[in-house]
């Protein structure tokens, strides 16, 4: 019983930051925001539900419940690791490519579209001379 | 400079190859073999034990690159690292939260600010270096873009979340680190 | 108490959102949010399969596949970031593309190394 409330609540919250995830995706101004959207949500959403799959395997406990709890874990600790390196290698790619990125409208032209905050930005190679 | 990044050599200056990371490797791979299979007879063991010396003499360098600690002092690093495994843990629980507040308030631009910033941090280590970036990826408002040897270029997306990166000294998160593989203090 | 009907439930949920997430795909401004949505899509395939394992009752036949997907999508991921990535580095003035393989003759003369952005010739902070 208590088993059941602690499976239906991590899988409630999983479920409450994978509609974070998803608005934030769809409702973030550039691509840099959007990385941390999907960046950030997804881990703890994913060990939240994965968790919840271990509780329920382990209401009937034995050998074999316990393998696949660990397989379970396995995969919680390689999306741990898998997760942040996939964002970086997007974000990296996204900085290479020169999307802009969007600032925040100063006082002057808070009034403009906000097409025209999407700056050119920092790049590595601007700090050259 | 000096560049600390090139010792990737796993033989130490006698030019021997150093046993433990082929016995730590063996180790590892056997324990995910077992996880993977499933199955205690002998056949399968002994499949598990072949396939992972293989595996420990093929590729040890890779697993442990440029490590050249002993034994004791690797113990304490495992130790560190799980106690700072679960600072990072609260760290990405705080970051969620933050940036689901951010996604489902009202005017989610009224609260950003995204800029980049950089900074130089003092780890010399390449697997610190990998540890510090995929944690700045984790804790809340940051992304860490891109690492050239040892600038970082982290975007955040408020003042307040690159506060503790942008300062001159390293910030809380460089010093868990540096506490935890090059014995600074926290 | 039988949870079959709730894990079902998120099941469609989790359904639901990846269809929301294909918005992004589609819409996407630049080819990296496209990634950006696909990757986050294969994330949650992987907890649509063991949700998938759970109600069927076979969660030790099913974590494996997850494992596998878990594997592809961040493959997938990484080799279209560098793909990308190596794309919109800019192109040496100098080196030009040459249908003769490097290890053709020896008229053939090596063209630099191209100039990344990751180059450690320049690290000058002010």
């Amino acid at each position: 019983m208590i088993f059941d409330i602690l499976v239906i609540l991590a899988m409630l919250t999983g479920l409450l930051f994978f509609v974070a995830t998803t608005v934030g995706l769809i409702r973030f101004p550039d691509f840099y925001s959007r990385v941390h959207a999907a960046g950030k949500g997804d881990t703890l959403s994913t060990t939240l539900f994965l968790g919840g799959a271990i509780l329920f395997l382990l209401r009937d406990f034995s050998g074999d419940t316990l393998l696949t709890a660990g397989k379970l874990l396995l995969i919680v600790f390689y999306i741990f690791i898998a997760s942040p390196t996939a964002t970086h290698a997007i974000i990296d790619a996204g900085y290479e490519f020169r999307v802009p990125y969007w600032t925040r409208p100063t006082k002057d032209n808070s009034t403009e579209r906000d097409e025209e905050n999407l700056d050119n930005g920092f790049y590595p190679e601007d700090l050259k001379g | 400079m000096p560049n600390h990044c090139n010792c990737m050599s796993i033989c130490d200056d006698s030019g021997e190859i150093a046993i433990m990371p082929v016995v730590f490797t063996f180790f590892v791979m056997l324990a995910f073999w077992i996880v993977m299979s499933g199955k205690f007879d002998f056949f399968h063991l002994g499949m598990g034990i072949v396939s992972s010396g293989l595996v420990a003499g093929l590729s040890h360098d890779l697993l442990f690159e440029g490590h050249t600690k002993k034994l004791a002092a690797t113990l304490v690093e495992i130790t560190c690292f799980l106690r700072y495994l679960v600072w990072l843990f609260w760290q990405i629980v705080l970051a969620n939260f933050h940036i689901a507040g951010l996604a489902l308030s009202l005017h989610p631009k009224k609260h950003m600010d995204p800029h980049i910033i950089k900074f130089r941090t003092s780890l010399k280590t390449n697997f610190a270096r990998f540890v510090l970036a995929n944690s700045i990826t984790l804790t809340p408002g940051t992304v860490s873009v891109r690492i050239e040897d040892d600038v970082f270029y982290v975007h955040a997306i408020t003042r307040r979340s690159s506060a503790d990166l942008a300062g001159l000294k390293p910030g809380e998160m460089e010093r868990w680190v540096a506490w935890v593989f090059e014995g600074g203090s926290r | 108490m039988n949870l079959e009907p709730f894990f079902i439930a998120m099941a469609v949920a989790i359904l639901f959102l990846m269809l929301c997430n294909l918005y992004r795909v589609v819409a996407g401004p630049t080819v990296i949010d496209r990634m950006l949505g696909m990757n986050v899509i294969g994330t949650k395939t992987t907890v649509l399969i063991v949700l998938i394992g759970v109600i069927d009752g076979r969660v030790d036949l099913f974590i494996d596949i997850t494992l596998a997907y878990a594997l592809l999508n961040f493959i997938t991921t990484i080799a279209a970031a560098r793909f990308y990535q190596r794309l919109a580095q800019p192109v040496p003035a100098d080196s030009r593309e040459t249908l003769v393989a490097p290890s053709a003759g020896p008229e053939v003369e090596e063209a630099d190394a191209p100039v990344t952005a990751s180059d450690p010739g320049r690290k000058e902070i002010p």
